[in-house]
């Protein structure tokens, strides 16, 4: 399955920097469409599948490669599944980040990260891997009815409460659907949009160099989450046409039915994993935009010890003048400071809540657990 | 005890009430402080708002302004609460 080198039979591999397959041994550069067999009538092609026995992911590979670890999890061990004979994609976006890219890409992240424990930055260029993941492009109709709520100012400038109702129907065109269940999908949009302008006719060439993933979300799967991306973007066009502040959809139902007439693309991300107090961290970048997804681990302890060193500080600045001037204090000083503090307490009390728990929630994916947390309940 | 020593106690118990209340709020600053700092520089992912070019030939049936009556929700989403596609599926 290997492309070889029209002029020293070397393995060709892709190469994002040069656009052109690529020969290590010659230095021969070529256009994908150039060398290999043209298989492009038929429906299907053939790649050997690895499995994990660590997170249960499994993984494509064409050519050559060998799968020496887990692509997802970072575990060393992979097991040799199977050849397998799948659908051909309809295109492709060919890679334009290169590893080293890739690699300088979370160096920088890793590099103004906060507490980063020690070890972390030390990154293995062997751990980046291409993958191509594959994408249903989708259309269809689509219904939706809502309730939307806007703040309105009235003469006296108080915020006056409105509440809209919007139904309606619309026509989806090719919306980008990620199609593999090992991904969570919330992670993989924050690595989102591509550019499907960029996509070219799939030939295997693309692949050399690279793995590939097998598509095995269902209809039903594929169509929710088409709604739940519809939805969104129904409810923020509504929310357009709707004057006021803090406006936000306070409920929402939809159907949606898909046409038949799916496109599947392989798009470009590259994966980094690494391991971090035993537990396996991955890192997603578009390998078309280099837009990185992922939660940096920190140190704990140390995130404790200034938060603790902080709040010491500043109350110790804060509580020293009603120490020394203690005799000056008067009441209504004391109520004032008191409504004051509560209030900046409880915004920041809820803001904190708030950060924290996006960063929490976003660990969580980047964590082998959650990444594959769709598959283990699939596994049941 | 006289009145000044009541106001005194007074005084004292609000000081310490207050200084609590310093360093329960100078804990949250710094609580938000740093939870901001973890979301800002090692949360890497931000999902962008979809681009809204994926929706064609919007065609509003329904567009009420309840006013201020949040009640008038529940009425909104009964009368289009039906599945539309739900004869086309049976076709």
């Amino acid at each position: 399955m290997a492309t070889l080198c029209p002029n020293c039979s070397g393995n060709l591999l892709y190469s994002p920097s040069r656009h052109a397959m690529f020969c290590r041994m010659c230095g021969g550069t070529y256009a994908p469409e150039e060398v290999g067999e043209s298989q492009r009538t038929s429906t299907t092609y053939e790649c050997n599948i690895y499995s994990c026995p660590s997170c249960g992911g499994t993984i494509a590979v064409t050519g050559t490669e060998v799968s020496a670890s887990c692509v997802y999890c970072g575990n060393t061990t992979v097991i040799f599944d199977r050849i397998s004979t799948n659908q051909r994609p309809d295109g492709l976006i060919p890679f334009s980040i290169s590893q080293k890219e890739a690699v300088e890409i979370v160096r920088k992240h890793m590099a103004d990260a906060a507490l980063l424990p020690k070890g972390v930055d030390d990154i293995k260029i062997e751990n980046m891997k291409g993958i191509y993941v594959p994408y249903q492009i989708v259309s269809g109709r689509f219904y939706d009815s809502m309730t939307i709520f806007a703040d309105h100012k009235n003469g006296n400038n108080n915020s006056v409460p409105r509440y809209y109702g919007r139904a309606g129907f619309c026509d989806l065109l090719n919306i980008p659907v990620e199609a593999v269940s090992s991904i969570n999908n919330d992670f993989s949009r924050q690595i989102e949009p591509f550019d499907i302008n960029d996509a070219v006719e799939f030939d295997e060439d693309y692949l050399m160099g690279f793995y590939s993933d097998i598509p095995d979300v269902t209809a039903d799967e594929l169509s929710d989450a088409a709604g739940k991306m519809a939805d969104e973007m129904f409810g923020n066009l509504m929310r357009e046409s709707i004057s006021g502040s803090n406006k936000h959809v306070l409920q929402s139902r939809y159907w949606t039915k898909l046409y038949d007439n799916n496109l599947m693309l392989f798009f470009p991300v590259w994966f980094y994993t690494f391991v971090y107090k035993d537990k396996p961290y991955t890192l997603l970048i578009n390998g078309q935009t280099g837009k990185i997804a992922g939660t940096l681990p920190w140190k704990k302890r140390s995130l404790k010890r200034d938060g603790i060193i902080l709040a010491a500080v500043m109350s110790i600045l804060l509580i020293a003048p009603f120490i020394i001037f203690d005799r000056l204090v008067t009441f209504n000083a004391m109520f004032t400071v008191g409504f004051t503090g509560f209030f900046i307490s409880l915004i920041c009390w809820l803001v904190g809540y708030q950060e924290s728990s996006s960063v929490k929630k976003n660990a969580g994916m980047t964590q082998e657990g959650s990444v594959f947390n769709f598959v283990n309940e699939r596994k049941g | 005890m006289g009145w000044s020593d009541i106001m005194q106690t007074a005084h004292l118990v609000m000081l310490i009430i207050i200084c609590i209340e310093i360093i329960v709020c100078c804990s949250a600053i710094s609580y938000c402080i740093m939870a901001t700092r973890l979301r800002n520089r090692n949360d890497l992912g931000v999902i962008e708002k979809q681009d809204l070019n994926h929706l064609k030939k919007v065609d509003l049936i329904g567009n009420d302004n309840f006013g201020s009556d949040a009640m008038k929700q529940a009425d909104f989403m009964n009368r289009y609460a039906a599945d539309p596609f739900k004869d086309e599926e049976a076709l």
